[in-house]
């Protein structure tokens, strides 16, 4: 089998102790605890059924919701702008920035900022840039990549942030978290009040007020929203909303699910310009709406239901499999877990993003976990079977065609009761020469081999269940038969 | 206006639309429709003192679990001093000297803070309209002081919409934040919260529980990460 990435980064993760002691503290602590809140409080469902309805109506009717938010905002000074490609949103984000002379850009901590990789095309185009939530702050620093949604810096430890702080901002080391935090908050500070522009994402657009919504518990996002001249906020085109009621039930399901809060210390709502004379920003407001393949899952019903993600983080946090090999083995993909190993292969090509949709355990806790109740395995099962057979629409290869023509011969074999004594046969006898331990075969050959490099195979038996079954048991007399025998237990039962 | 169209164009297919003509939101009130608030909206603004009481404790419960320190005060002296106290208290993060930034709002005016805050050696900036390089003394300022119109109990939250003479940075900018918060403006839950929020046309506003906060380095809790390090609610109880 080929040496994968995934499969490569995944062994690394594993033996890596801290990363996995880091893992198993969020995952105890917030994955527990949303099972838990699920299951100790049943009127929660009531809600969440409400935002799964609103969410399914909206998406429904995602044309009319879109325009009015377009109208609202512009109906209030600011700018809004449709983007079909990453390429677009880019385009029109670093053209501003060009116009406008912007040299220093703050960023509030966003997904879809790194999906259309808007930080390359700001390096490119010579703009400095900095993340300014504490977690992608350090990982900026670390030229590295976030690896989980709301812990960004989850896999580093406070000695590596120490090593860090100390190398890249020059403050005297330490390896205390207020100490660190302090440092960072002074450092960040300085960029917060110089920056020219703030690039913020979007957790929840109400279209009838025509404004976005954005939480955290750091406040950097309200920074970058409120301190820069130029406000831009990206907006994946399915995080809306018609009204505030439905906004009032998504945000408690948000900020619940990703990191357990009845609401985030921070909630803020921006959609336009200030008004002339106030001495806050933003004087310019643009929202950038953008598709980038939304619209293609929108158009299939078999997977649009994932449109109703809210990105809260919850499906990592009880993932067996996240929680094993951490964010970083999902390819380095924008999002990893579950939600990344259904929401990237239909971003970024199926065939592409095999490993992601394949590696998970379809264990159905993700699904449990979820506040929108996306049935995240049965879309898993949706892409498998599109990677085992092809498929045109989503321009999907058939991964391993061999695979395909060995469970037809099992098909075949299996109706065909010759056919299957006679593999049978041929396997027992394969197996009997491989090397064994504790009753176990411990390392097949051929396609055998990629089962055993991980795990022991129990050996066919010697005489298979039909066997026996004729051997034994065919002239046995029916339960029927006995029926006599066994009334002195139902009369003695009776008294 | 041609990117909106063909943007819209190809999400009305995706969804099953013919896609020829734009569909006008004006002709879908239902999509927009929500549930009259009235009603309890009145509610809450009908509630006896010893139920805003109640909501207050409440409020002060929620608020220990969030780091949020509450205060009561009976009288607008009351405050005063428990501001002063605050303040003297507090040492500067952004600067050598003590300043406040005051909210341009008759509570915050009635507390004649000035005066009093002269003698201890700190200085006060209004921010209301006109008033000069309020950014700059922001920047600098040890506390701003807002006093937000609505608060809900059950998640120690205040809300503070951007309005003339009362900017957003006053509550982020400053070392620590100081909301004066009147009894009866506490209501219970986000149910009530939202309904008194209505449909609002300020463009910007922000909701607020506690004070900044992050766990990103080993999930340890800091106060302090880049807005005020410290929230402190004084709540108003019986001034006209």
């Amino acid at each position: 089998m080929n040496k994968s990435f995934y499969r490569e980064n995944a062994k690394k993760a594993i033996a890596d102790d801290k990363l996995q002691a880091a893992i198993d503290l969020i995952q105890d602590r917030l994955g527990k605890g949303i099972l838990n809140l699920w299951k100790e409080k049943p009127e929660m469902d009531e809600l969440r059924n409400r935002v799964k309805a609103a969410k399914n109506k909206n998406l429904k009717n995602l044309d009319i919701l879109l325009a009015q938010l377009a109208d609202s905002v512009e109906a209030r000074g600011g700018h809004v702008f449709f983007a079909e490609t990453a390429e677009e949103a880019r385009l029109y984000t670093i053209e501003l920035a060009k116009r406008r002379h912007v040299k220093l850009v703050v960023k509030g901590k966003s997904m879809l900022s790194a999906e259309i990789k808007i930080d390359q095309a700001l390096v490119d185009a010579g703009i400095e840039h900095w993340e300014t939530d504490l977690g992608e702050y350090l990982v900026q620093l670390d030229e590295d990549i976030p690896s989980h949604i709301i812990a960004p810096a989850v896999h580093m430890n406070r000695e590596h942030i120490g090593d860090l702080l100390a190398k890249r901002i020059g403050m005297p080391l330490s390896y205390d978290p207020p100490t660190l935090t302090l440092a960072a908050r002074k450092a960040l500070r300085r960029k917060f009040l110089k920056a020219d522009m703030g690039i913020t994402g979007c957790n929840i657009a109400i279209a009838e007020t025509g404004q976005v919504s954005l939480v955290s518990n750091e406040g950097n996002i309200r920074m970058a929203g409120t301190m820069p001249p130029i406000h831009v906020a990206l907006m994946g085109m399915e995080r809306i909303v018609a009204n505030m009621q439905e906004h009032k039930d998504m945000l408690q399901l948000l900020t619940l699910g990703a990191a357990m809060q009845k609401i985030s210390t921070y909630v803020s709502f921006n959609g336009g310009p200030v008004a002339e004379g106030c001495p806050d920003g933003p004087q310019e407001f643009h929202l950038i709406i953008i598709d980038n393949g939304r619209s293609k899952i929108l158009a299939d019903e078999t997977f649009s239901e994932i449109l109703n993600c809210i990105r809260c983080g919850a499906c990592l946090n009880v993932c067996p499999v996240y929680g094993k090999i951490g964010g970083h083995s999902y390819n380095r993909a924008t999002c990893s877990g579950p939600i990344g190993a259904v929401i990237e292969p239909l971003l970024n090509g199926i065939n592409a993003q095999a490993d992601l949709c394949k590696g998970e355990t379809l264990c159905g806790a993700c699904l449990k976990a979820c506040p929108v109740k996306n049935d995240i395995p049965r879309m898993l099962l949706a892409l498998r079977e599109k990677l085992a057979y092809g498929d045109e629409k989503w321009a999907v290869e058939q991964q391993n065609p061999l695979e395909e023509l060995a469970f037809r011969g099992v098909g075949a074999a299996m109706v065909s009761p010759g056919l299957w004594h006679t593999g049978e046969k041929v396997v027992r006898a394969i197996m009997k020469k491989k090397p064994h331990q504790n009753n176990m075969v411990t390392a097949m050959s051929g396609p055998g081999r990629a089962w055993t490099e991980d795990r022991d195979l129990p050996p066919i038996a010697e005489k298979s269940f039909a066997r026996l079954w004729k051997e034994k048991l065919e002239n046995r007399p029916l339960p029927a038969e006995k029926k006599e025998g066994s009334s002195a237990k139902d009369e003695g039962e009776e008294k | 206006m041609a990117e909106r169209t063909a943007f819209l164009k190809k999400i009305a297919i995706a969804i099953g639309q013919d896609g020829e003509t734009p569909r006008d939101p004006a002709e879908f009130p239902a999509i927009f429709a929500s549930e009259d608030q009235a009603p309890l909206v009145a509610e809450t603004r009908h509630r006896s003192h010893e139920e805003l009481l109640q909501l207050a404790s409440l409020f002060e419960d929620v608020a220990k679990n969030l780091n949020l320190t509450c205060h009561r005060a009976a009288s607008l002296k009351e405050a005063r001093k428990i501001i002063v106290k605050i303040l003297e208290e507090t040492q500067p993060e952004f600067s050598t000297e003590k300043s406040v930034m005051v909210h341009d709002h008759p509570d915050l005016a009635a507390l004649n803070l000035s005066e009093t805050l002269q003698k201890k050696n700190i200085s006060t900036y209004s921010t209301a309209s006109g008033e000069k390089d309020i950014r700059a003394h922001s920047e600098k300022a040890l506390a701003g002081l807002t006093v937000p119109e609505l608060a809900m109990a059950a998640g120690a939250v205040i809300v503070q919409r951007n309005l003339p003479g009362q900017p957003l940075s006053t509550s982020l900018l400053p070392s620590i934040h100081i909301a004066l918060l009147r009894l009866e403006n506490i209501v219970e839950d986000y149910d009530e919260f939202y309904a008194r929020l209505g449909k609002y046309p300020e463009e910007a506003m922000v909701f607020i529980s506690g004070p900044s906060k992050t766990a990103d380095i080993e999930a340890v809790l800091v106060h302090g990460a880049h807005g005020p390090r410290a929230l402190h609610c004084i709540i108003l109880d019986g001034v006209k």
